[in-house]
Parts: structure tokens; sequence; C-alpha cells
């Protein structure tokens, strides 16, 4: 996450002592938070304000209030502080889930302890989300220069912003209070809400065991496996795709693809040639020759596209990256891959290319590929641009995703349209009145669409 | 982590009975009646409003501008801070337009934020700024729950009243609101009767600590009597500082001879304490007052004929019977306490006193009693002497009482001084000359008891020979006893600051004083009282005050008055709030003011009631649920079985086929699993056969599922 990480400069000495604090104010708060629920909290607030009202017991009765109130969270506390329960828990996680979508899965929750366990759900913790010290001292929060000066100083909201960056999933509870019998079993489903693209690995399920009134709860580790899920990115709903560009004849196409019905004409038969597939061998044929004979199709021709995700980020740019990794991947899963090919690129230290559709790869593992892009920090455009314009003669259109506009961008749309490609920009921008006016000083040859933060879905609605 | 999410929100009636409990706990049911009935209406009412973070924070506002509002008529009523206890009480009322926007939002819960200014204006900068917020919703209904809670018991119930209430609501809202209540019902219980006997014996800790603290009988609202102790503050040292805030403010014609305005008298001093104390045959300090007469017909400043009169005897009030108008008497009162006013010498009359009760004791206390407002504004007819029963004949074992540890000490003084064979007159020029040697000071020091001593009197006269108006007053009254002269010490104002633009006698806490009240040239006589007790009064003198503080204390008081310019900013702002309150009040203003307030009561409601017709909404009513026989026949009797399962299985979890769930009794139930079994096939029959369930069929589902519920109850009970 840190900028720069080979040439890091050293931390300041209050960043140091601020990360400290705010680290442990953090676990304090995150500690107390998941052990007192809202309805500790009321009351305890009610308990308070009836103290502050209610000193004088001949002005009120507020006093028999709080002396109650104080009653109850005295033995809710202690109830929840008593209970005791040791289970182990398997869980049946799906392959995938999507950023933003809510995902179930089972756990079989088994109870190792010496009793019943009744009243209780489970709750799933991620890891902690608290940032390391040098994402803390410099990344920046964005606008983070429009802040006042104590907020500049202090960087607080820089921590809240970094940690709420972290915080890979919402929710992660089961349903209602449950029981389970002493050496019984019991299934759960638990919920939750992945909030960015990745993977997620959970390794801290546990059980919450309430009081009674429900003001505090005990939180008891849960004996399980580590496990982990990937998190597809988010994907917009997309209008029907008319892709323009013209089909031709493709490398692979039907002579390596595993579907079954979609073949070309059969031209005739001819013997087997090493690395034939083994479900082309013509058995009748074999039969009668007593050779290998194979079956000989057609060439097939298949447009081919090219999906661009430009992956060079500069500080700020972060969120446009995620939206631009959402754009790409609504694009890699509405393309129909079954009468074409796509090719997605972007740049990770090295250029890389994957192919889906025609048997190559399915789109599912595109979207695999998207979750687990980073953003390039040291800006390896040039190698987009020569990775691309490699493949430019295969394309029959290329869409190409930017997280930002520029000059640079401006021109490797140009040379990319120069030979007659189709393609299709399109450009996440935070003032798209701003980057507009900056395409009507430079045009580019080629349609160019706006999608403005916020407003992405709209914005995809007009391609 | 949280409770689960079907807990939220309180359940149907149990807002409207909160409310009901208040209305009848602060003795305004009918208002909570209407709070009530507005909240619960909309159980019923298919009205609904996207509030939204805009709307939610109208509402919010709407309850600070009532808060505010009410805030501003109670200081214009005269509060004092203690009013805040009464705007507390009403809480519940005024943010009434939170807890509506809740009740009847299409949302289903509200952004914390719209209680917080800064964490709203946050909100909006981050959003200005591009970033995702989205900010933390609640549901106020349990806090508001709380909230009525807290004002029901600010309005003084009774004890035992308010403890049960209070335990019952609260017991009833903690079952709803906890997501183990229903499901656990014994451990609730049993949490509950471990709380409640806990809080019976704080609650019964704490009233026994406060008798023990306060030495007296616990009791709301019957708390001491004002004007009946004076806590001096002989025997403390440090310096002293008064207010210079205006306490009352006497018109009078011209300044007159009167010096001294006197608020209370006491009759029994022991350790810095001057107290009222009654003759030994009225049992409790409040029987030893009595009501002032009263009767219609007095006039007002204006010539208005209809204002109350109070006078200490009938006969001051009959009609064709005159007295000189000494004086009109205006200041801040407490509205629900007695408060001492004060009266200069020979006031028979009170006109105009707006108050239930106007009492007296016999050491010449005068009380308002239940103003019915902060400020009071009255005239004061009479003559220059006190009447009888104004002021009671001097009693030897009240009068002439003298504590035991500042005996030796006066002894020693009256000696020095050569009083024995003096009269009562020579007793008290004698004395004069004795304090014409003293020192005004507000600087208390100590040299040889310490502070809290028992001998502080002693000590001011013998050495340190310099204090301040309570010493003078004490020391003159217990010599005077000492000397034989019976005596009593008298709190109030002396008469310092004369506004001759307005003719008036402005009474600071500055001018704050205390003086001895000595009954001169009378000699005792055993009388017989009512009871048969023989009692010595002294008769044949008259009450006389005696003042011996030295003159230039009022120029030491005023020492640090702060800016003239502030001083005079408070007292014009003092001034105007009294005197509007006096002004709206007067019977002829009162209609113009309700008009104007009532108008702009209306004129708000109309404003509201429009923009909510307006933007109104209509809730999507859930579809009716069409029983087995009927078209569509989605639900069998089996889904009658749900809500008895939840005691045993818990909550159906979200997502699971109530078939799969319900299956989960198979194992709990002694007999009653092919029952079951039996009816989960005639369930599928009828819901998913395309040919449906026959007649028969349905009957035994009935049938089934009935024996199976009465199993369910047995395992429930164990």
């Amino acid at each position: 996450m840190a900028a720069g990480s080979k040439s890091m400069p050293k931390v300041p000495f209050f960043y140091r002592v601020l990360h400290r604090s705010y680290g442990r104010g953090t676990r304090m708060s995150y500690f107390v938070s998941s052990r007192v629920n809202p309805a500790g909290w009321v009351l305890m607030a009610v308990v308070v304000l009836g103290i502050v009202l209610g000193l004088d017991i001949e002005k009120s009765t507020l006093y028999q209030m709080v002396v109650f109130g104080g009653a109850l969270l005295g033995v809710g506390f202690l109830w929840a502080w008593f209970r005791r329960a040791k289970l182990k828990a398997t869980r049946a996680l799906p392959s995938y889930a999507t950023a933003g979508e809510e995902c179930r899965y089972a756990v079989e929750v088994e109870n190792a302890g010496g009793g019943a366990v009744r009243g209780f759900w489970l709750w799933e913790r991620q890891t902690d989300p608290q940032p390391d010290l040098e994402t803390f001292a410099f990344t920046k929060e964005p606008g983070e220069e429009k802040r006042n000066f104590f907020d500049r100083r202090f960087v607080y909201y820089r921590w809240s912003w970094l940690m709420e960056r972290r915080i890979l999933f919402r929710g992660g509870r089961s349903g209602g209070p449950m029981e389970v019998e002493r050496e019984g079993r019991v299934h759960a489903t638990v919920s939750f809400v992945p909030r960015r693209r990745g993977v997620i690995r959970m390794a801290d399920l546990r059980v919450v065991l309430p009081d009674p009134f429900g003001l505090f709860q005990r939180c008891r580790k849960v004996a399980t496996h580590g496990d982990q899920i990937v998190v597809l990115p988010r994907r917009y709903r997309l209008p029907p795709l008319e892709l323009p560009g013209e089909s031709s004849l493709q490398m692979g196409g039907e002579a390596v693809s595993s579907s079954v019905g979609h073949s070309g004409e059969i031209l005739g038969l001819r013997d087997y040639r090493s690395g034939d597939a083994l479900r082309h061998i013509h058995w009748k044929g074999w039969a009668k020759a007593g050779k290998p004979i194979v079956k000989e199709f057609e060439d097939s021709y298949y447009p081919r596209y090219g999906l661009v995700l430009d992956n060079c980020v500069r500080g700020g740019d972060e969120e446009a990256f995620e939206e631009a990794v959402s754009v790409a991947a609504s694009f890699a899963s509405a393309i129909d891959t079954k009468r074409s090919l796509l090719d997605l690129m972007f740049v990770n230290e090295e250029a890389i290319v994957m192919t889906a559709g025609q048997g190559i790869a399915k789109p599912e593992k595109m979207l695999e590929v998207l979750a687990a892009v980073e953003p390039d920090r040291v800006l390896h455009f040039e190698e987009l641009r020569r990775l691309v314009y490699g493949y430019r003669d295969d394309f029959s259109a290329c869409i190409c995703v930017f997280p930002a506009w520029s000059r640079e961008r401006a021109a490797f749309l140009r040379d990319l349209s120069r030979g007659g490609l189709e393609v299709l920009g399109l450009v996440l921008c935070r003032d798209a009145e701003e980057v507009g006016r900056q395409l009507r000083e430079e045009p580019v040859p080629c349609r160019c669409v706006l999608l403005e933060m916020g407003k992405v879905q709209e914005g995809l609605m007009k391609v | 982590m949280n409770a689960p999410k079907k807990s939220i929100a309180p359940p149907r009636l149990l807002l409207g009975i909160a409310f009901l409990y208040w209305g009848a706990v602060v003795e305004h049911p009918l208002i909570g009646l209407g709070c009530a009935f507005l909240v619960e209406a909309r159980w019923w009412m298919d009205l609904r409003w996207h509030f939204g973070e805009a709307g939610f924070s109208r509402a919010w506002k709407l309850s600070l501008f009532f808060m505010v509002l009410s805030g501003v008529w109670l200081w214009l009523q005269g509060e004092s801070v203690l009013g805040v206890f009464d705007l507390m009480m009403w809480l519940p009322v005024l943010y009434l337009p939170v807890l509506l926007a809740q009740q009847y939002s299409v949302e289903e819960k509200m952004p914390l934020n719209t209680f917080s200014y800064v964490a709203k204006r946050k909100m909006e900068l981050d959003r200005a700024a591009g970033r995702e917020v989205k900010p933390l919703l609640v549901h106020v209904g349990y806090a508001y729950f709380c909230l009525i809670l807290i004002g029901a018991c600010l309005g003084r119930p009774s004890l035992e009243v308010s403890f049960v209430a209070a335990v019952v609501l609260g017991a009833v809202g903690l079952f709803f609101a906890s997501p183990l209540g229903r499901m656990r019902p014994v451990s609730w219980s049993l949490a509950v009767v471990t709380a409640v006997g806990l809080a019976v014996g704080g609650v019964a800790g704490i009233n026994g600590l406060w008798r023990l603290l306060h030495g007296g009988n616990l009791g709301l609202a019957t708390g001491q009597s004002v004007g009946d102790e004076a806590h001096t503050a002989i025997g403390s040292i440090g310096e002293i500082k008064q207010s210079h805030r205006i306490r009352w403010r006497i018109a009078m014609e011209s300044m007159g001879s009167i010096r001294l305005f006197k608020t209370a008298g006491f009759n029994r001093y022991g350790n810095g304490v001057w107290k009222h104390r009654p003759p030994p045959q009225v049992t409790m300090r409040e029987k030893d007052y009595k009501e002032m007469t009263t009767a219609g017909g007095g006039e007002d400043e204006e010539g208005n004929v209809e204002v109350e009169r109070f006078a200490f005897v009938p006969e001051d009030l009959q009609e064709g019977r005159r007295w000189e108008r000494s004086c009109r008497v205006r200041g801040t009162v407490h509205p629900k306490r007695p408060t001492p006013v004060p009266l200069a010498e020979g006031a028979r009359v009170l006109t105009g006193v707006e108050a239930d009760i106007v009492s007296y004791n016999p050491l010449g206390t005068v009380r308002v009693e239940n103003a019915d407002r902060g400020v009071v504004d009255f005239a004061v007819d009479g003559g220059t002497v006190n009447l009888a029963e104004n002021e009671s004949l001097p009693r030897d074992n009240l009068d002439l009482y003298v504590p035991v540890e500042e005996g030796p000490g006066l002894e020693r003084v009256c000696a020095k001084l050569g009083m024995e064979g003096l009269s009562d007159r020579e007793k008290v020029e004698a004395l004069a000359e004795f304090f014409g040697n003293f020192l005004y000071t507000l600087d208390l020091q100590m040299t040889v008891g310490g502070e809290g001593s028992g001998e502080a009197i002693t000590e001011f006269l013998e050495v340190t020979k310099s204090g301040h108006c309570e010493y003078y007053g004490t020391a003159v009254t217990l010599l005077l006893r000492q000397a034989g002269v019976p005596a009593r010490y008298c709190e109030g104002f002396g008469a310092q600051e004369w506004d001759a633009e307005r003719k008036e006698w402005v009474l600071r806490g500055i001018h704050a004083h205390a003086w001895c009240r000595a009954y001169l040239g009378g000699h005792p006589e055993e009388q017989t009282g009512a009871e048969g007790m023989v009692e010595t009064v002294w008769v044949g003198g008259e009450w006389v005050d005696v003042d011996l503080t030295p003159p230039g204390w009022l120029g030491l008081e005023q020492m640090g008055a702060g800016p003239p310019i502030l001083a005079r900013l408070l007292d014009w702002w003092q001034r105007m709030r009294e005197d509007f309150l006096i002004w709206r009040t007067r019977p002829e203003h009162r209609v113009i003011v309700t008009g104007i307030m009532i108008a702009f009561g209306v004129g708000l409601l109309v404003y509201i009631a429009r923009r909510m017709w307006k933007h109104r909404t209509r809730r999507e009513r859930e579809k009716k649920r069409l029983r087995p026989g009927g078209e569509g026949e989605l639900l069998t009797p089996l889904h009658g079985l749900e809500r008895s399962a939840v005691a045993v299985l818990g909550p159906r979890p979200e997502g699971m086929a109530l078939t799969r769930w319900l299956m989960g009794l198979e194992g709990r139930m002694a007999g009653g699993q092919g029952a079951l079994r039996q009816a989960v096939a005639l369930h599928w029959k009828a819901r998913f056969d395309p040919l449906g369930a026959e007649e028969a069929e349905r009957e035994a589902l009935e049938v089934v599922c009935k024996e199976l519920k009465r199993e369910i109850r047995g395992v429930r009970r164990g």
C-alpha cells in the first residue's frame, strides 16, 4: 500500500506517536464495542444522565431508575462474563463472492464443551484493519490538503480513512440465536457483504454469548481452520453491447475449443496427427481404416476484442482505479466469449495478457484475475502501450479503461485508433467537466465516455 | 457485532403506554394521551413520508426549536436555573417530532449524525470531497422510551409508584429489546428478578443514607421551609463574596425613613446557624405559619379593582378601611417553594400578590407560596408599627436563650460594660458605644477556636473585634439576651441604593443585611396557654430594630462590583425581563400575548402540516395472507407452528425452509415424529402439488398440526 517502498524515508517521530496512540485507541474501542451492545450503551447513557440530573433524591425519583439501570447493567455484565462455550466449526465457503453483494455460507458448529450452549450466534471477525506505520505516514487521504490545520496535523481522518479502506467486509454474523446440545452439531448460515475485491481470509470465527438482557456479550474464539474466499470485482449493468469490428481468422479457434455443439462445418477426414484433440477422432473411420482418423473442420472466424485496463495509478486515484477494475469486470462478464475472444491486458511489474473465450479460458477466470490486479505505482504506462500495440492488428475492437485522464493517455488512444481499429475509451474522473474540456481542446479520434465517480452506472448506460 | 435486527424497534403499544404513564405522572394526562395516539397511530395508518437525511435533520431542528422556545418561555416565566428540571420533564413532548419522523418514515432507521451538527458537517465535507460516506443508522425507539421514563421520573411521582413503574416498564422494554428474552424466558426472568432485588436493596440503601446524612424524613417537595434557617458565615474563615444582582425593587413616593427591609426573623442560635423555633405547643415549624386573610377588590397600579389582597387580620380588609400605601415590591420568587419577601415595619395589607398562599410566622417572616410565575409585584399598605399577629410577644424560653458555649464570653462582656441595672434603652446605647470601636470586614479570620468553633461570637467580641453584619447582628442579639432583654435575629436588606429616576430602592445581593430586633421596655408576665401550659411572656414593650453594624459596611460590600457598564447592562436586562413578565401577565395584556402565541403556534402547525401533506406517501401493506382453502393456497396450518417452535428451536434462520427447520423438532419430541413427517408431507402436497390437497387431507393436516402444537408446548414445559 505504501508508495515507493524501496526508498522509504524515515517516519517522523510525531507520526510514530500518533500511530501508536491511534492504534491503541482503536484496539480498545474495538474490544469494548464488540462486547457492549447498543442497548448497553443506551442504558449506560441513561444511568449517567440520571446521575447528573437526579443527585438530589428529594427533587425527583430519577435515582430509582438509576439504581435499577445500574442493577441491570451489573447483572448483565456478570452474566455475560460467566458464560462459557467451547465450539468447533467448519466453514463451507463458496468459490467466489462479489464485492458489494451479500454472500452466504454454511458453518457446521460442533459443541466440544461440557454442556449445552444456548442463545448464541456466530460472528466472523476480520483481520485487524489497522494500517502499518509507513502506510499511515506516507499515504495521503484524498482531499486531505483541503482539511483544516488541526486535521492535517493530527491526521486522524487519514487514520479513519485507511481503516475504512482496509475493512474487507461488513456483517459476518449468523441469523438468530442458536443452541447446540452437548456433543451436538448445528448448522448456521453466516452472511457478509464484501466491500472490495481481493482475497478475504477467514481466520477468526467467534461465538457471541450475550446476557439475557442483550446489554453485554462475551466473544469466544471458535476452533476452526483458516479459509479464504476470492471476491470478484463489483460489476455494473451494461446496455446491450454491439461492439464494432469484423470477424477474422483466429489461431486456435475451434481446434482448441472444449465446447460442444458450436463447431464449424466438417470439411472431411484425415489421418490423426499428434496434438489433435481426442474428441475429434472419427471412430467409425478408425474402425474401417484400422488407424486413427480425425474429422477436419472448416477454419472459424471470430471477432477478437481487447480489454485494456490502465492500472498506472498515481496517489489519490485509488478509488478511481477500483472503479476502473469494476468497469473492466463489467465488460469482461458482459462480452459474449462464446462467439468471440477477449484479451485482458494490464501491467503488473510485467505485461500481462489474459485471453478468454473459445475454450481458452472462462470469463470467471478473467474476473478472478481482475480480483487480484494491483495498481501499478511505478507507472509502466509505456510498457502497457507497447503490449497493446503488439496485439493491435488482431483486434476487431479495443476497450480501454483509464482511472484518470492525461495527455499520455490521449496520445495512446490516438495512436491506437490510427490503424482504423475501433476503440472505445472509458475514463473515470472526479470532475467530468474538466476532463471534457481537455478532450475538447485535444480531441481523440475515437469514442470516449467519461464516467464520473459516483455516477458510473449512469455513465455506462450511455455506452 | 450487534443484536439481531428484529429487536431494533419497540413493539406495538410500548411507547404509547410509556406516554400514558408519563402523562399521568406529570399530571397532564391529555397531553400524554395525545402523544400516545400520535405515536401508536402508525400501526393502523398508511400515511408515510420519505424523510431521508434532510427530513430527519429538520425534525431534529424542530425539536431543538421547541426546546429553545420552552427554555425562553420558562425564563420569561421567571424560572430559576432549577427550571431545567421542568424542561427535562417535558423532553418527551419536545422531542416528539424526532420520534414521529422515525415512526412515520418509510426508512427504517435514521442516521445517527442527525443529532450532531459537527458529524453532519463532516459528512457533507466528505461527500463534497468525493468520499463515500455511509452514516451509522439507528432506530431511536428504545432511546426515546428511556427518555420518556426519565421525564416521568422528573415529574416527581410518589416513591413507590415510580419504582414499580420504572421496574415494570423497564423490564417490558428489555424483554422486547433483548434478543434472548423470548427464546430463554427462564434465564431472562431470573436475571430480572436478580436485578430487581439489587435495585430494591440499592434504593433502600440510598434512602437510608440520605436520611442519615440529612437527619430528616425523605419525601418529595416537602423539604425544609425557606426562611426558617439562616446558615451564617459565623465561625468560617475566608472572604465573603456577595452578588451584585438585583434581588428586589421597592418603589416609594420618596426615600422616607425606612432603611431596613426584613425578610425573615429567627429566635434560636447555635454553631453559626439561626433557626426559627416555634413555641413548645407547636410541633412543626410549618404549623407555626398562618395564611394571611385574603379578599378581592384591591386596586393595582393602573386602578384595576379586581386584584387580590392579603392581610394579617381580617379587619384590615373591611370595606372603608384604608391604609396608607407605603411601597410597591417587585422581585423574583421561586414558583414552587415558599419565598420570604422583604417588608418594612408596619406592613398590614399586601395587594396584588399573584400566588396561592401568603403565609407568615410569629417572627415576622412573610412568605409567598406557589406563585403564579417567577416574579411577584405587589403593593404594601400599612402604618409604621407591626401588629401583634405579625410579630409575637417574646417568650423567656425562646427569646432569651443563649447558647452554652457562648455564655461565659457574653457574661464577661456584659460585666465589662456594666449592663446590670441599666434600662433597656441604656443597654442598647452601651452596646452602641462598645461596637463603635469595632471594624467591619468581609475577610474572616480566626485566631483561637479555629473554623467551626462554637465560641466564634466570644472571639469576635473579645479578640478579633472585626466581622460582618451577621457577627454584629448575632452578637447584639445574644448580648441583649444575656443582659435580660428579649431579642431576635433578623435577615433582610439594607436600603442603600436609591434610584431617584424610578423612585425605588434597589436591593441587591450586596445589600443583604442582618440585625437585631429587641423588645425594649417590656416586663415578664406569666401566662397560661390554651393547653394549660404556663410560660413567661414579655409584655408592655415594643419591638425595635437595633442595627449596630458600623455604617461603612456598604462601601466594603460594593468593592469589586465590576465594570459599571456591564453592571448597568445586567441591571437593564433583569429589569426588562421582570417588567416584561409583569406587563404580559396583566389581564388586559394577557389576551394579546395569548393571541399572538396561539397565532404563532397555529401558523407553525399549518405550515408543517401543509408541507407534510404535500410530500406524503403510503406504506405498502403486507399482502394479505391467504388462508388454507382460499385462493392461492399459500399457507397451511404448518405455518401456524412456527410461533410455538421458536421457543424450542430459536428464530428460523433466514433462507431456511420452514419444513427443514421444523424437522429440528424431531429429536426433541417424545412422540409425534411420525405426525411431524405426515404434516410435512401434507404441507408439501397442499403447496406444491399441482392438483393440491384434497379436503380430507387439509382437515387431516389441521388435526395433525394441532397435535404437534400440543407436543411442542410439552417440550417447552420441560
